[in-house]
């Protein structure tokens, strides 16, 4: 569907080109016109003179490439007709011809005048750039229009397929400033492509945050862009978890392609999870992978309900994320020397697949995956590690600020040695100033000594 | 609600929607498409002006194009709005001083 138009669309400008181009063609036929009516002039002389002026053309080929050039200037079309002219007039070019006493001057007369069209003003005035540049900016804010509204029909089909699912689950139905007693049970627009949804009120967890991010379908460029690239849209759902919501380990089920992104860029799955496992010994699709810092996490996760909506849904699933130790992605303006923030949180990944359905249609296939986020976040509530269990994360985390406290504590050192060093330093500086005016003096005094003597 | 399951909507339990982690993971936060669209625009909006590029102050227009269409909501609307001014200034003064049509960087007339 998109193609096309967008084909046509493009094709418009490349027409109007074209277009232009072909009176540019009958423009420079009628000036071949033009040419051919000068080269008359030319022949239709008398039939006497007819030799010699065929004489004097082969002699000046090159005057003719002139007579050419001319039909755009009238000055110069002048200029070579008296040239032609002067010919004629001169009487030793006649010498010994007892011909008629007619003057060629006088046989030009009889023939019609040539009449030298004008040439419009604005024929080199080709604003087909200009034309095609518009067309674009035509073209981009008509598709600016037909994505933003392809956008927000996705998120109303969202929103309506699962509104009774979201209302039955929590107390409180989109944050629109306003006061907590009235929920504005909308979904927040932060662009033309990403939507939000806060959802509170709710046992197991503080709040749910679902991030709509669609294709940026308003941008024609980014729109260009998505052709060569394999991006969809995606739903993003993150839990806000108080403390008694879940236990302390780190645990992530995703598929190859995004466990390897996730374990580079992520503070919690780079430092807890270093290692990834296929999901083979789960009965799960091949291309998933598991992220675990304890075992029965992955164990108690990976029940038969789990392992069948994995196998179902592999091509919709982008990530299962739960951490106590969730501090975003690595930034490179992060203060090493800092703890960083961290929050218990539930990260759930979601794609939306590109098929010929309508919205509805698609948003409806999906649905099963929202009851199921339910059911993870009611799992992880009751979930409750094992003594060994526990004792292994919690040895997890205090190594970690050991190791942090060490790091910092050896930079402590190091700043306090930089400080100890400055001071000195600048102590060794005002010594010196001091020395210098003492010298100052004392040599002053020795030469105010030596000039008292020699007086 | 399934039969059989106790109500987990709790009133007492509704907290206000504030970003995570000080707004480290606030949706949109790494997407930076309008700030660049809007820095390059003005960027080509000067050239066009002092040194009467016309393809240049045709590049600002569209880099402002993009700048609109990625804008989030809480962006400030001055921007977008200052920074088409300034391409079609760029392009006004552009063609009122030289109407004659453009000629593209690198191809001779």
């Amino acid at each position: 569907m998109k193609i096309p138009l967008v084909t046509i669309l493009l094709a418009i400008p490349v027409l109007i080109y074209f277009a232009d181009a072909n009176n540019h063609k009958d423009f420079m036929k009628d000036d071949d016109f033009s040419k051919n009516d000068f080269a008359d002039f030319d022949f239709d002389e008398d039939d006497d003179f007819e030799t010699d002026i065929k004489v004097e053309e082969e002699k000046n080929e090159s005057g003719k490439l002139h007579s050419s050039d001319i039909t755009f200037n009238d000055d110069d079309i002048i200029v070579e007709d008296s040239d032609d002219f002067d010919h004629f007039d001169d009487e030793d070019e006649f010498e010994g011809y007892e011909g008629t006493n007619e003057s060629p001057k006088q046989s030009s007369k009889k023939n019609p005048e040539i009449s030298i069209v004008q040439l419009p003003g604005h024929a080199n005035f080709n604003y087909y750039i200009e034309v095609i540049l518009l067309m674009g900016i035509l073209i981009y804010f008509t598709n600016f229009i037909i994505g933003k509204h392809k956008n927000s029909e996705l998120v109303a089909a969202w929103f309506n397929t699962n509104k009774s699912l979201i209302n039955d689950n929590f107390a409180f139905v989109g944050d629109d400033g306003k006061a907590l007693t009235n929920s504005s049970n909308t979904v927040t627009k932060e662009s033309e492509h990403l939507y939000t949804l806060w959802c509170s009120g709710r046992t197991c967890c503080e709040g749910m945050l679902v991030e709509l991010k669609f294709l940026k379908r308003q941008d024609l460029f980014s729109v260009i862009s998505n052709y060569f690239t394999d991006k969809r849209d995606q739903i993003h759902i993150k839990f806000s978890l108080a403390k008694e919501d879940m236990d302390t380990y780190v645990f992530c089920a995703a598929p190859k392609k995004n466990a390897i992104k996730m374990s580079k860029e992520l503070i919690d799955l780079s430092t807890f999870c270093p290692e990834r496992r296929a999901g083979d010994k789960f009965e799960l699709p091949a291309n998933i992978n598991i992220m675990s810092e304890i075992n029965e996490v992955a164990a108690m996760f990976m029940d038969a309900k789990t392992v069948t909506a994995f196998n179902r849904y592999s091509d919709l699933i982008e990530y299962v994320h739960i951490s106590d130790r969730y501090s975003g992605p690595k930034s490179p303006d992060d203060n090493p020397n800092k703890p960083l923030e961290y929050k218990r949180m539930f990260l759930v990944g979601f794609s939306i697949p590109d098929t010929g359905k309508s919205n509805e249609e698609i948003m409806e296939y999906m649905h099963p995956l929202m009851t199921l986020v339910f059911y993870w976040l009611e799992k992880i509530k009751r979930f409750r590690l094992s003594k060994e269990g526990k004792m292994k994360t919690d040895k997890n985390r205090t190594r970690l600020e050991e190791v942090f406290l060490k790091t910092t504590h050896l930079a402590r050192n190091e700043a306090a040695a930089a400080r100890r060093e400055e001071k000195k330093r600048k102590e060794k500086e005002r010594i010196l100033q001091v020395k210098n005016i003492l010298y100052f003096y004392i040599l002053s005094f020795i030469l105010m000594k030596i000039l008292n003597i020699k007086k | 609600m399934p039969p059989g399951h106790s109500d987990p909507r709790k009133v007492e339990k509704i907290h206000r929607y504030k970003p995570f982690l000080n707004g480290r993971i606030a949706p949109g936060v790494d997407d930076y498409a309008a700030d660049y669209a809007n820095i390059l625009a003005m960027l080509f909006s000067m050239m066009g002006l002092m040194m009467k590029l016309k393809w240049c102050s045709w590049v600002a227009l569209y880099c402002s194009s993009i700048s609109f269409a990625n804008y989030k909501v809480n962006d400030d609307k001055k921007q977008i709005f200052s920074s088409f001014m300034l391409s079609f200034s760029a392009l006004a003064m552009c063609y009122i001083q030289d109407p004659r049509p453009m000629n593209l960087p690198g191809i001779p007339h």
